[in-house]
């Protein structure tokens, strides 16, 4: 267990509500993943046009880190990006899948590129200029322990002082974004396992 | 004492062979498993060279094992084989064992043919649960998907696991098979080489995909046996510059490099293996990286010319390639290559080489930014 690494801040972003802290920052009923998302990202007050051309997974994590980021600047190079989720990218999977029927064939590379779970981590590196450690994690519930090691692990190198866990959903309609910010330094709560699952389960 | 990661087993199922000692052998030989596949008409695809698994070889390879193909799909039947037969005779079913599985698109290819079935086997996890499950092992196993560094990347995260005492063993599974999916996407990025790719060479025109699994077992040791090879180093980064293409100035290659040289020189390395995907920007990049990090003189490969870029394997597949060649003393020559295209100068390795050398580094980039690297030692 490292001395001192702490749970800074933490939201979730589902397709209703955004809590930060525990906290609401905002609801709105009836809307689809993505046009929450966007009515989030105005109520935010977010000024980043290549947004829009984002899938749901990068939407939610920019979004996340702007919440945990806010009124803080990252440094470029000792903040890791530790990600998971239980369906990857299947979501813009299908529908890469179906523009390339034999019928109607017409692959687009933009949107093949989303078919990777870890372009989320690009996004946010560029919006926050990250050089940092970063992984994408697939399981089919977070696993807190894998995490933890994970991120442990980076800071008993050295590579980390400070990180962004996130669980990121988007499948079938749902969304389910959390993210928390962990860091070696300041007030928090003790980042362990039990606390983790707390946030994430 | 200190504690290092230490490869203890490994395998490679590629289209050169279904043990190491095949693959090492086509190596050093110079062989590729690339081959020409004309697309059929209505198929949507162009055509395209890849290195394709045998089916019938497959099959045979499965039954020797006494694994039964029917019950899994053929990414998850690669991925099992690999694993089995780089695990042959350990007991895997220690909650000290983890399983990880590095694959960027597992069965995508199902979301084409169906297997009804097998509802669900789109999910990565499902396909992990399946390789846990065939060795009985009781932790929930974790996937790796971080685009084309997730080989390297989840033995990063192995080595964590490992070093901080989570786990005693971790087996690393690195699969991906080839589909129209993955085709008609790099198509459409032309990315795509029709002919065999020629990595750092100036006529190179693109990638190459290639379908294999991969498997490292990585343990925690204190005392290396002579001849064994430990992970010395590591680092994951991130360009910070654009989602698909790579940085033009190596920024995030360079950040690893640097950190996996660390206390060491370039001239203690016998070579350092590229990404070398052969698409203009990618090894352009690496150039510009290698050159900035001062490994300008190092012998250089890519061994994508043998297997193509076999995504999610290819970290795995590429470190035990570079972990075998530092214990027969040899830097495999880079398939393809003549003259160099590349705007840096690099010492790209037209032909085996021999090399006394006990280290070397293996880096890899890919979408959304990713960066990786190792250093490998064999210890005398």
């Amino acid at each position: 267990m490292m001395e001192g690494l702490n749970i800074k801040s933490w939201c979730s972003i589902d397709g209703r509500r955004t809590v930060c802290d525990g906290r609401e920052l905002f609801c709105a009923e009836g809307a689809t993943p993505r046009e929450y998302l966007v009515a989030l990202y105005r109520h935010l007050g977010v000024d980043y046009p290549k947004f829009f051309k984002m899938d749901l997974l990068s939407m939610g994590g920019v979004l996340a880190s702007e919440i945990l980021f806010a009124g803080h600047r990252p440094d470029p190079h000792s903040t890791a990006l530790v990600f998971a989720n239980s369906a990857s990218s299947l979501e813009k999977d299908r529908e890469f899948q179906s523009t390339i029927a034999t019928t109607e064939y017409f692959p687009s590379p933009a949107v093949f590129v989303y078919t990777l779970p870890n372009i989320v981590l690009g996004e946010i590196s560029i919006r926050h200029g990250l050089h940092g450690d970063n992984i994408f994690l697939v399981s089919e519930r977070f696993d807190a322990r894998a995490v933890t090691a994970y991120l442990e692990g980076a800071v008993a190198e050295g590579v980390a002082k400070e990180a962004l866990v996130g669980w990121l959903e988007a499948d079938g309609g749902k969304l389910d974004v959390r993210a928390a910010l962990v860091a070696t330094s300041g007030e928090g709560t003790a980042f362990n396992e039990e606390n983790l699952k707390n946030i994430f389960h | 004492m200190e504690r290092r990661i230490a490869i203890t087993a490994d395998n490679i199922v590629s289209a050169l062979g279904f043990t190491t000692a095949d693959n090492m052998r086509a190596v050093r030989q110079g062989r590729s498993g690339l081959r020409f596949h004309r697309a059929r008409p209505g198929e949507g695809i162009e055509d395209y060279t890849a290195a394709a698994v045998d089916d019938a070889l497959l099959a045979q390879a499965l039954e020797e094992r006494g694994i039964d193909g029917g019950k899994y799909t053929r990414f998850e039947s690669l991925a099992i084989l690999s694993a089995d037969s780089a695990c042959e005779g350990m007991d895997l079913s220690d909650a000290g064992t983890l399983i990880v599985l590095s694959t960027t698109k597992g069965n995508v290819g199902l979301l084409e043919d169906g297997r009804r079935d097998r509802p669900g086997s789109e999910y990565l996890w499902r396909s992990a649960q399946a390789l846990a499950a065939y060795f009985n092992n009781p932790n929930a196993p974790v996937v790796v998907s971080s685009a084309c560094i997730s080989g390297v990347a989840a033995q990063v995260a192995a080595a964590r696991w490992l070093m901080g005492g989570a786990y005693r063993r971790v087996v690393v599974t690195g699969a991906d098979v080839l589909s129209r999916f993955v085709i008609s996407g790099f198509q459409s990025f032309k990315a795509l080489s029709a002919v065999a790719c020629r990595p750092f060479d100036s006529d190179r025109q693109g990638l190459n995909l290639g379908e294999a699994a991969a498997t490292v077992v990585l343990e925690a040791v204190e005392t290396p046996e002579p001849g064994q090879i430990t992970l010395e180093a590591w680092a994951l980064t991130n360009d910070a510059n654009h989602i698909s293409g790579p940085s033009r100035t190596g920024e995030g290659l360079l950040l690893a490099l640097n950190r996996v040289m660390q206390g060491v020189g370039a001239d203690e390395l016998a070579a350092v293996n590229a990404h070398g995907t052969a698409t203009p920007y990618n090894d352009e990049m690496e150039a510009i990286a290698l050159a900035r990090a001062a490994l300008s003189e190092v012998p250089v490969n890519s061994l994508k010319g043998y297997f193509g870029h076999t995504l999610g394997a290819a970290g795995v597949l590429e470190t035990i390639v570079c972990a075998h060649s530092l214990r027969e003393g040899v830097v495999p020559k880079s398939v393809g290559y003549s003259q160099s295209g590349v705007s840096r100068p690099l010492n790209v390795a037209a032909e085996l080489l021999r090399s006394d050398l006990k280290q070397c580094v293996k880096c890899a980039s890919g979408f959304g930014g990713a960066n990786a690297a190792i250093r490998l030692k064999m210890w005398e």
